[in-house]
């Protein structure tokens, strides 16, 4: 039960073992992390923001209200810090040809194939509101509930579908217009 | 047009929330609508594109660097804390009224030679600002510029050049102790690309924020850090040595072109 499971290692935190945090950030590194570079598109800042949410979750861990998830609050945090600093900077830059990892055992061409969509679907966002991007990225990439991106955008569920249903027409008419075709 | 009832069905469909019955009902308008056929075969494609983008792998020195922050962070709230309970101790001696004129004289006397010393330091530096057309380090005809290290704790060599666009700093270092090795440069004008250890090993805890960048030195190990310029004159950083967050060496290097 990893929701449990957090919460005993947010107590164990608060009662001063550091290695407690240590493990929520080893598990949480990778979806905090993803959510920053699908925001922003930039992997320096998408680091930069990956630590300073961490380090916040640590400083403020006394005030997590336990009724939650924890995931959905350090959740919450990536994405505000990434939109403030997405403002601070208003600069996207492009991810760098090979900064992505290719994935293992597939052939040369097929991780071409994989960064290219990748990409590709990463310009497709970047064209969206920052709003309905976060939807598509907690939706379809995090695979968080309507119940989840509610608690984590502190929004009500109804407001959470109307959004993703306009975020999807939006992507869908953007990678549209890059030439993907979804139906015979 | 696709009744608002029955877009939210399709969507439930697509994100499988639907009850049977609602599964039903959506069919049953499928069946009559190939409008909303063609929208959920489009949106069926674009959520399996989405699921073929795979996680990028965050990088491996992160949660060090998350942790080794905390860390640096408790310590220097530890110190702060003792600084502060000594500074209260020492303010609540002073206040005796025995000693207040004494204090009131010699906080007078100090704030009067603080102004001195810091008037003939801006004299200095504009001195070296106008012989230089920088401050730091001096300019030379060669492309790569260097300074040797030579204190107690750390011995070694920075240098620095530009290569095209790209700003360039080797840093071999040999230490009797640990220490942070600190370079603070300018966020808009430079963005730190790569850091690497040159003999191959493994990056030591490295902290990377805005126009900050911190890594734990110990022993020999020679590092190499690339710049991305955003000027096209060149910029500065300033490399540090710091002890318990303190800096025992300060130095200032310029990029500039040449």
């Amino acid at each position: 039960m990893p929701e449990r499971d957090d919460a005993l290692l947010v107590q164990r935190c608060l009662q001063g073992e550091d290695a407690a945090f240590g493990i929520l950030v080893q598990r949480y590194q990778t979806a905090v992390f993803n959510v920053a570079l699908r925001m922003l598109k930039d992997r320096y800042e998408a680091e930069e923001v990956a630590q300073q949410v961490f380090i916040k979750a640590y400083e403020k861990l006394a005030t997590f209200d336990e009724r939650f998830k924890f995931f959905s609050w350090i959740y919450r945090m990536a994405v505000n810090t990434a939109l403030n600093s997405a403002k601070r900077s208003r600069r996207f830059i492009a991810l760098e040809a090979g900064q992505e990892a290719a994935s293992p055992g597939l052939t040369p061409h097929e991780n071409y194939e994989e960064a290219e969509t990748g990409e590709n679907v990463q310009r497709a966002l970047m064209s969206m509101k920052p709003d309905y991007r976060a939807v598509i990225i907690l939706k379809h990439f995090e695979g968080l509930s309507y119940q989840e991106i509610g608690e984590t955008l502190e929004l009500p569920e109804k407001t959470v579908k109307s959004r993703l249903f306009t975020a999807r027409q939006m992507l869908k008419d953007a990678l549209l217009k890059q030439g993907y075709r979804f139906h015979d | 047009m696709i009744d608002d009832k029955y877009l939210t069905l399709l969507h439930g469909e697509l994100d499988g929330v639907n009850s049977p019955q609602e599964s039903a009902k959506l069919n049953a308008y499928l069946a009559a609508h190939p409008e909303a056929q063609r929208l959920l075969a489009e949106l069926r494609g674009m959520s399996n594109l989405l699921g073929e983008v795979k996680p990028v792998e965050p990088p491996a020195h992160l949660q060090h660097a998350v942790m080794n922050t905390i860390a640096q962070r408790r310590a220097a709230r530890a110190a702060d804390q003792g600084r502060f309970t000594t500074f209260k101790n020492w303010l609540s001696e002073i206040f005796e009224p025995k000693f207040a004129f004494s204090f009131a004289g010699g906080l007078a006397v100090g704030v009067l030679l603080f102004a001195l010393a810091l008037q003939t330091m801006k004299d200095k530096v504009n001195e070296n600002a106008k012989l230089f057309g920088t401050i730091g380090a001096p300019q030379t005809e060669e492309r790569e510029q260097s300074r040797t290290i030579a204190h107690e704790i750390a011995r070694g060599e920075i240098k620095w050049r530009h290569e095209e666009d790209q700003l360039v700093a080797e840093i071999d270092l040999a230490a009797t102790e640990p220490f942070d090795l600190v370079v603070l440069f300018e966020a808009s004008a430079l963005r730190c690309k790569e850091v690497a250890v040159i003999d191959g090993e493994e990056l030591p805890n490295t902290v990377l924020q805005q126009g900050r960048l911190q890594l734990l030195h110990a022993g020999e190990r020679s590092y190499r850090i690339v710049f991305q310029s955003n000027q096209s004159t060149g910029a500065g950083a300033r490399v540090q040595f710091q002890r318990n967050g303190a800096a025992f060496l300060d130095e200032v290097i310029s990029f500039e072109k040449h």
